[in-house]
């Protein structure tokens, strides 16, 4: 055990000392400063899309009191003008507006133009689509000597209720963030780890290393370290995110960031240790190999290539955890939470979004320590033959034969 | 007392080492000479333990050699530095891996960072020393922990005349506290200094080995450095003897000692006055060019 902290507390203090760490750490917290501070205030003062509606159409009954009734000032400036088809368009384009509505024809042959840079203001043109099928049928039911009033009782009978038993947006907001951490920690940190082993091999450290200390107490006491300082950073965040809360830079409990929401209210002990879980098992998982991998080759420039399948099982975890938070029942997401490299992201999603059975969850976790056994064992073997070699795995798979 | 009990390592279709032997009593010192790829320094790795051998056994007082049971001083031919990390901080680690406490890994820093001149670079990176500085440190984690078998891999290369001569003087003091060494060198005059015992390596296979003295012995004299009054090139000439002129005398060669008794004989028959006469042994340089070119 003595050996194992020296080792492990040894290659923590590299770490945390190293520039790139600490720099790295402060751009992280600056980031995430800059970017809440200014979502809060783009949130707190929005300035509400300018719409322009120019109706010429004959019969048609619109006006600015009724869309002022319906829609949120905070949100949409309406107004309407006599401004040509032309004109609008080129405002829209010039960005002197958001949005502009032209309606020109009659009721009977209408014709309706939206003019939008990016985003059409959809709820706007349904609400006149829909006032305008009103007028029609209104003006066709008086026509045949029918109370028009009778249309509001026709309208009311058939809305839908939706009613959400999930909360979608509540658990991309909460398990996005988290599955992105992860992914994030196990690329940066395993290659680390990788990184660290060729070097001591490349620089020949190893050789003044290993008559002094077991190669494998070595080998987990870099897979542990490297998750130790990941962990650091880890914490680094959370308390940056604690203090942003604390300032009030959040908005009813979620924090925009890069367009995308961060639901900071859902975040409980249970959510917690869920993800602190996942991380631990997985970062073990890919730590194992990244250390094992990079003790097979003897220059770093050679690390690239013996890495490749190990990034991409870290982006299939990451796409299938992504993929399971829009999908979290299909079988795709169902079956990639049995398998070991996977269910650290697909599981931890399934769970959080309460569609995994204790069962399921169960099968899932003893999956994924006998594979973290299994791996253990093999990961351990190479990692042993391949540090005190030099040369390639041809060399030494010839050599074996022999 | 390190024993080498017919060790070999093969691999693939390539004999790295042939199956070798020696014994290494307490206090003796070993050199252990080749070109590069004769072998040395898989052999050096085997006894470490840092590569398996094929076969044979390797015994450390007479059980196999356990790293646990046995200090190991290794200084290998590259640098085994982190280059990114402080002196001390390093040599701290080295110390804290043998299980040295820190108050006493501490005391043989100062120590040995003083012995090399070298204390103000006790907080410096690795990377700021200069090539000759850091063959100091790397030499300094090899004996921090006072080990009791020692192994120089080229430990003068890449050093000036003055740190050189300290090295030596840092091997003298090992010698003296009846160290067990093994010194890999290419530098001929520093091992005859140090060593009792050679193994000279060729493409895996020890091609001369033993007690340095007697291997010499056994050469007998090679060459004699004749001086007289006066010219000689023309008397050697007439009698076929195979002679260079330098140094203001004449180096003459022979097969054997008789034959420096016999030519020394034959000179002053003919009266010719010898002012000096040199019975030249075949020096450890000569010996390897001979047996591994």
């Amino acid at each position: 055990m003595g050996e194992f902290f020296t080792i492990y507390s040894f290659h923590v203090k590299e770490t945390v000392k190293k520039k790139g760490f600490l720099y790295s750490t402060l751009i992280l917290v600056a980031f995430l400063l800059i970017a809440s501070y200014f979502s809060y205030q783009s949130s707190k003062n929005p300035d509400p899309d300018k719409i322009l509606i120019s109706s010429h159409m004959t019969g048609a009954n619109l006006d600015k009191k009724q869309f002022t009734s319906v829609f949120d000032k905070d949100e949409y400036d309406i107004q309407f003008t006599n401004k040509s088809d032309k004109a609008l368009e080129k405002e829209v384009k010039e960005k002197d507006i958001d949005g502009a509505f032209v309606l020109s024809g009659s009721l009977e042959k209408p014709s309706i133009q939206h003019y939008y840079r990016y985003q059409p203001s959809q709820d706007i043109s349904l609400f006149i689509e829909k006032s305008l099928e009103n007028q029609v049928i209104g003006t066709t039911l008086t026509k045949a000597n029918v109370n028009p009033t009778l249309l509001q009782d026709t309208d009311s009978m058939f809305q839908v209720k939706n009613k959400e038993i999930g909360n979608s947006d509540n658990d991309y907001g909460l398990i996005y963030p988290l599955i992105f951490l992860m992914y994030v920690f196990v690329m940066g940190f395993g290659q680390s780890i990788a990184m660290s082993v060729v070097s001591e091999k490349s620089t020949k450290v190893i050789e003044m290393l290993l008559p002094r200390m077991s190669a494998i107490r070595s080998f987990y006491a870099k897979i542990f370290s490297a998750f130790t300082s990941g962990l650091i950073q880890l914490c680094v965040i959370g308390l940056t995110f604690f203090f942003i809360k604390q300032v009030g830079w959040v908005d009813d409990g979620s924090m925009s960031m890069l367009g995308f929401s961060i639901q900071l209210d859902s975040f409980n002990l249970t959510t917690i240790l869920w993800f602190v879980y996942f991380f631990l098992t997985g970062f073990t998982l890919f730590g194992l190999l990244y250390a094992s991998l990079g003790a097979k080759v003897s220059r770093v420039e050679d690390l690239g290539t013996v890495l490749t399948p190990v990034v991409f099982l870290v982006m299939g975890a990451f796409g299938l955890g992504i993929f399971t938070i829009v999908s979290p029942e299909s079988i795709v997401s169902e079956i990639a939470g049995y398998i070991p490299f996977f269910s650290p992201t697909v599981m931890m999603a399934r769970i959080l979004m309460g569609v995994a059975s204790p069962g399921a969850v169960t099968l899932s976790i003893v999956i994924f320590f006998i594979a973290l056994v299994g791996m253990t064992f093999l990961c351990q073997r190479w990692y042993v033959r391949g540090i005190s070699h030099y040369g390639s795995g041809k060399k030494r798979k010839k050599a074996k034969q022999k | 007392m390190l024993e080498v009990k017919g060790v070999s390592k093969t691999y693939g279709e390539y004999q790295a080492v042939q199956p070798l032997t020696f014994t290494l009593k307490q206090g003796e010192v070993l050199g252990l000479l080749g070109r590069n790829g004769a072998g040395k320094s898989t052999t050096i790795k085997m006894i470490l333990g840092l590569i398996p051998h094929d076969e044979g056994e390797i015994l450390w007082n007479g059980k196999p050699l356990n790293r646990k049971e046995v200090r190991f001083g290794y200084l290998p031919e590259e640098r085994g530095l982190y280059d990114k990390t402080k002196v001390y901080d390093q040599l701290m680690y080295y110390g804290r891996l043998v299980r040295m406490k820190k108050r006493e890994v501490k005391e043989r820093i100062e120590y040995w960072l003083n012995r090399f001149e070298v204390l103000e670079y006790k907080h410096k990176l690795v990377t700021q020393l200069s090539k000759g500085n850091k063959q100091k440190i790397q030499l300094i984690a090899t004996l921090l922990h006072d080990p009791d078998l020692i192994i120089l891999d080229e430990p003068f290369s890449g050093l000036d005349p003055v740190n050189a001569n300290l090295f030596s003087s840092v091997i003298e003091e090992l010698i003296q506290q009846k160290k067990t060494l093994i010194l890999s060198s290419h530098r001929m005059e520093q091992v005859e200094t140090f060593c009792q015992h050679i193994i000279m390596l060729k493409k895996g296979e020890a091609m001369l080995q033993g007690e340095l003295d007697q291997i010499k012995l056994s050469y007998g004299v090679q060459e004699v450095f004749v001086r007289a009054t006066k010219e000689i090139g023309e008397w050697l000439q007439v009698r076929n003897y195979t002679f260079t002129q330098k140094e203001e005398g004449y180096h003459v060669a022979i097969q054997r000692d008789e034959e420096a008794v016999h030519l020394f004989n034959r000179l002053k028959e003919d009266g010719v006055m010898v002012r000096e006469f040199i019975m030249k042994e075949p020096s450890l340089h000569d010996i390897f060019v001979e047996r591994v070119k």
